[in-house]
């Protein structure tokens, strides 16, 4: 026992002695790469935001922004990944961030393959399309859809991987035309203001939409930096900046009463105090509305230049 | 003459206000402008140790577990562990969401549990939240599962049941909409 122990021991020395030489030669560092992370499934990206998508356009996301999934196969065997898309909410209502829905068709972002066979240790490049069919109760929306990109399972093998991303997609604000479809419903839901030199006040309005069939009290809150108290949280725009704690949003009230099938204009303001310059990119604030259903909706106030 | 002129300036203006009036009156298809899109979480990834359990014979309704497994979040951001059952397997076993009574022909149920916890969550073909805090960058968590074979039937010579473990961005805080 004793000797199996010292010869342990021994072995176990050379071995470090090796590695700390082709260490300092820079050789160890190439043969053995410091990656923890030597197999599994990785896809990138693991979100999005998707903002302006017009109803009725298809957006080849590749083509318009440069974006596409990519499937890192990181397993030492060849697999055949299948690429689908779901609600939010069969995961549970948790899934979904403050103010979006499910896509009303999960079917509306699809890809270039349903199906794709990836090498061991290599990756694959797949293409996303968006589209929402032309209708205008379609502008207006904030909605979310999970990507299922599942690895189908080998004979032996019982646990399949999969990633869900989330993408959120954001519909083109429109001030005016049908009231947005679903039981609350916000129009726009993006104002834009522009002017804020300091010390001065910008108007802006956006109207309520209760599209159930009962009456609703919603209530409003300003979110700093796109978070609720409790920690979910709201992406800000691509270039713009939270709006600063001295910039104040206002609303003339924190609840308001809209009955069945009707619309109420809300009005606020944007006060900023005199020396506060708005950044180049523009600052962004949310106006999460919420109902005693639960029902969460927001704008997105825009100030720039 | 003035008449002529008159009728001209009369055209332009009925043609001035017949194009504002299409312009207020064009629906919100008139904001047509290119897509924002922002990537919110660079990437996903999950791996899984080991990649089988081989049950063996097991009779009708009869409870196999726990069998330990490893889920590790192998991408380089924060992540929640979530879990499902294929809808059907490939001789129509379906998953049903309890361990009691007398489960009917070619519905199997599915449990599992983190490491500690005491009860299963049942796994059926929608996705759940294995957890429901999220798994740091390189870390592993470990989790148990449980199967109950159907009830009394012919059974298949051999049957497999596809678990997918999948990574997936944290779920919000709890409380649910409207408790932001």
């Amino acid at each position: 026992m004793l000797k199996t122990r010292r010869i342990a021991m021994r072995l176990g020395l050379v071995v470090t002695g090796a590695a700390a030489l082709l260490s300092a030669y820079g050789m160890g560092r190439a043969a053995t790469p410091p990656d923890p992370h030597k197999g599994g499934l990785v896809v990138r990206p693991g979100g999005l935001l998707i903002q302006d998508v017009v109803p009725g356009e298809t957006y080849d996301l590749k083509a318009k922004a440069g974006v596409a999934l990519t499937i890192f196969n990181r397993e030492e065997r060849e697999h055949t990944y299948a690429l689908s898309t779901r609600r939010p909410t069969e995961m549970g209502n948790r899934a979904l961030p403050p103010g979006y829905a499910d896509l009303p068709d999960p079917s509306w972002v699809a890809f270039d393959k349903d199906e794709v066979s990836v090498p061991a240790r290599s990756s694959a490049e797949i293409g996303i399309r968006v589209t929402i069919p032309a209708d205008e109760r379609y502008f207006n929306q904030h909605w979310s859809v999970v990507v299922v990109i599942a690895s189908k399972a080998k004979p032996g093998s019982m646990v399949s991987l999969a990633v869900l991303p989330r993408f959120e997609i954001e519909t083109a604000a429109a001030a005016r035309g049908t009231p947005p479809a679903g039981r609350l419903g916000l129009q726009p839901t993006k104002v834009a203001l522009s002017g804020a030199d300091g010390n001065n006040r910008l108007r802006g309005q956006f109207v309520v939409h209760n599209g159930d069939a009962v009456d609703h009290e919603y209530r409003f809150a300003v979110l700093p930096r796109g978070r609720t108290a409790r920690g979910a949280f709201i992406h800000a725009t691509s270039g713009f900046t939270w709006m600063p704690k001295t910039i104040r949003v206002v609303l003339a009230d924190s609840r308001l009463r809209v009955a069945a099938g009707q619309s109420v204009a809300v009005p606020f303001q944007v006060i900023s105090p005199r020396g506060i310059a708005v950044p180049p990119g523009g600052w962004e604030a949310i106006i999460l509305v919420t109902g005693a259903d639960r029902t969460t909706a927001f704008v997105r106030v825009q100030v720039t230049p | 003459m003035h008449n002529k002129e008159g009728k001209v300036r009369r055209a332009w203006i009925v043609l001035v206000v017949a194009v504002a009036l299409a312009a207020a009156l064009a629906g919100p298809a008139a904001a047509t402008k290119d897509i924002t899109v922002s990537v919110t979480l660079v990437e996903l990834g999950v791996d899984v140790s080991p990649e089988a359990w081989n049950i063996g014979l097991i009779g009708p309704t009869v409870i196999a577990g726990p069998a330990a497994f490893t889920a590790t979040n192998v991408s380089e951001v924060e992540e929640a562990i979530v879990i499902w059952c294929d809808a059907s397997s490939p001789s129509g076993w379906q998953p049903v969401q309890s361990w009691g009574g007398v489960p009917p022909l070619n519905y199997y149920a599915m449990g599992a549990a983190l490491e500690g916890q005491e009860t299963p969550t049942f796994v059926y073909a929608n996705p759940v939240y294995l957890t429901t805090t999220a798994v740091a960058p390189g870390a592993s968590i470990g989790f148990s599962l449980w199967f109950r074979a159907p009830g009394y039937g012919t059974p298949p010579s051999s049957e497999t049941i596809v678990v997918t473990l999948a990574g997936a961005a944290p779920p919000s805080p709890p409380g649910g909409p409207g408790d932001w």
